[in-house]
């Protein structure tokens, strides 16, 4: 191993190579990221595919006006498509805890590389593991924006690997998440204003809303895409200093 | 000459029919709510039993590719991801319990007033199951706020006896499930007993979980109940038109 006073740059201390438990860890974290966005993709196609099909045996159903309303299979077809909204629900959860999880020690793994620190699986497990997002339960009620977990992001040029294609590449992940946390934050104030001025916003307003409320809902995916080209950097520098 | 015959002969027969229709005290439009919900009641049994066996499959199966972490299972994040997994498909498995619970209700209820009109002599229609069903608490309750099928939203009134059809195997058999659902009931109000004391004596402890698993049946043997009812009211309704 190097003493930490050589490396890409003089300012910067050598960076350590990721440990095959840390690796392993982020690879895991990526496969778990894939298996929770098409659970999602999934629940999401399940609840559309609920829209299209007639319920079986409500033809049969009670005669003359206002039938399919008196219809109990129509009726229990309505528990049913609750039952898919709430597994949506919580399938979106589950993909704003894992893209936490994998963001908040992806970033770890990246900062240890850098400072020149071997890092472990156990201490990326240990980073993550009390932290308020990875294991946390959203109030199913709160709005879908509400319920995406937002890590800390490093500032503007904080995290710079010396190599300009990772550093690029990391800059143009950072940027969209940048902007989908500013409107959660809106969206945030937003509800406080509602709340105390209790009226119903103009139309200006609600179609601002709408177009925020979609960039905040953005954020898990975000984060998984930021996650990797930051898993990707550790790796590349990690094994460009060792070698 | 034959085939004028036996056209005559056919339109005798649905005059028959049309007038032992008329006769009939209960309207097709009530037989076919009926019927319906039977349907219902069955597709939320099926519900209930593919969510039940979702939730103990999860236990037979290993996390695929949790074996990458060299750390060890603990440490995996798709052996965590997997428990998460694992919440849901309790939740769910919860959620078609609830459902079954709310068709039991509903169709117990349905079939009772059916049968009490029936055997009193009245005329029963679709319109009228629906009236007496569909602002009763435990069709359209919110489920969310209900953690148990037992409990006492879903337990529809139950009455002194059920009128006799004349067919004495019949009469038996609702007797039976009229009195296993009335024991079930007794168990659900004493698992609620004791669940409001503050401490439980061990003997209690053993008390409360016979009486919860007792009270687990209350949905079903009020869809037996129910296809018992239903089955007396067309006996009756048929021993009426006929007569």
């Amino acid at each position: 191993m190097t003493d930490g006073t050589e490396g890409a740059t003089a300012e910067r201390p050598t960076a350590a190579p990721l440990t095959r438990t840390a690796s392993a860890y982020l690879g895991e974290l990526d496969a778990a990221a894939d298996l929770a966005m098409i659970r999602r993709e999934q629940a999401v196609l399940a609840e559309r595919v609920h829209w299209t099909v007639i319920p079986a045996g409500v033809s049969r159903g009670v005669d003359g006006p206002g039938a399919p309303l008196n219809s109990p299979i129509m009726q229990v077809d309505g528990y049913q498509y609750a039952r898919l909204q709430d597994g949506l629900a919580c399938a979106i959860q589950d993909v704003g805890r894992v893209a936490w999880w994998y963001a908040t020690a992806a970033l770890a793994a990246l900062d240890a590389v850098l400072a020149g620190q071997e890092i472990t699986g156990m201490r990326l497990e240990r980073l993550t593991l009390l932290r308020p997002g990875r294991d946390e339960e959203v109030d199913a009620q709160a709005p879908a924006w509400g319920r995406c977990f937002r890590p800390h992001l490093p500032g503007d040029g904080e995290l710079r690997t010396g190599d300009d294609r990772l550093d690029a590449a990391m800059d143009a992940a950072l940027a969209p998440l940048r902007s989908a946390y500013s409107a959660a934050a809106d969206l945030e104030l937003a509800d406080v204003d509602q709340d105390a001025d209790d009226c119903e916003p103009p139309d200006v307003e609600l179609a601002w809303l709408d177009r925020a409320e979609k960039a905040a809902m953005r954020i898990p995916d975000l984060l998984i895409a930021y996650a990797r080209t930051v898993f990707n950097a550790a790796q590349v520098t990690g094994r460009r200093i060792s070698t | 000459m034959a085939e004028g015959m036996e056209s005559i002969g056919q339109r005798a027969e649905q005059r028959a029919d049309v007038a032992a229709a008329r006769a009939r005290l209960m309207a097709e439009d009530a037989s076919a709510y009926l019927a319906e919900l039977d349907t219902a009641a069955t597709l939320m049994l099926q519900r209930r039993e593919e969510a039940e066996l979702a939730d103990r499959g999860k236990w037979l199966m290993r996390p695929q590719g949790s074996e990458r972490t060299l750390s060890g299972s603990v440490l995996s994040p798709l052996r965590h991801m997997d428990a998460y997994r694992l919440t849901r498909l309790q939740q769910a498995a919860a959620a078609a319990g609830l459902d079954v619970a709310r068709i039991g209700w509903w169709y117990a209820t349905a079939a009772l007033t059916a049968l009490a009109e029936v055997a009193a002599g009245r005329e029963v229609t679709a319109g009228q199951l629906e009236m007496a069903t569909i602002r009763r608490s435990g069709r359209i309750i919110e489920t969310r706020d209900v953690t148990s099928p037992a409990s006492a939203v879903f337990r529809p009134q139950l009455p002194q006896q059920l009128p006799s059809t004349g067919r004495e195997d019949l009469d038996d058999q609702a007797a039976a499930t009229l009195e296993r659902t009335r024991e079930a009931y007794a168990a659900a109000e004493l698992a609620g007993d004791l669940a409001d004391r503050p401490r439980l004596e061990y003997c209690e402890a053993a008390d409360m979980h016979d009486a919860l698993s007792h009270a687990a049946a209350v949905p079903e043997l009020l869809i037996d109940l129910a296809r018992v009812g239903a089955q007396a009211t067309h006996q009756i309704d048929l021993d009426k038109g006929n007569a």
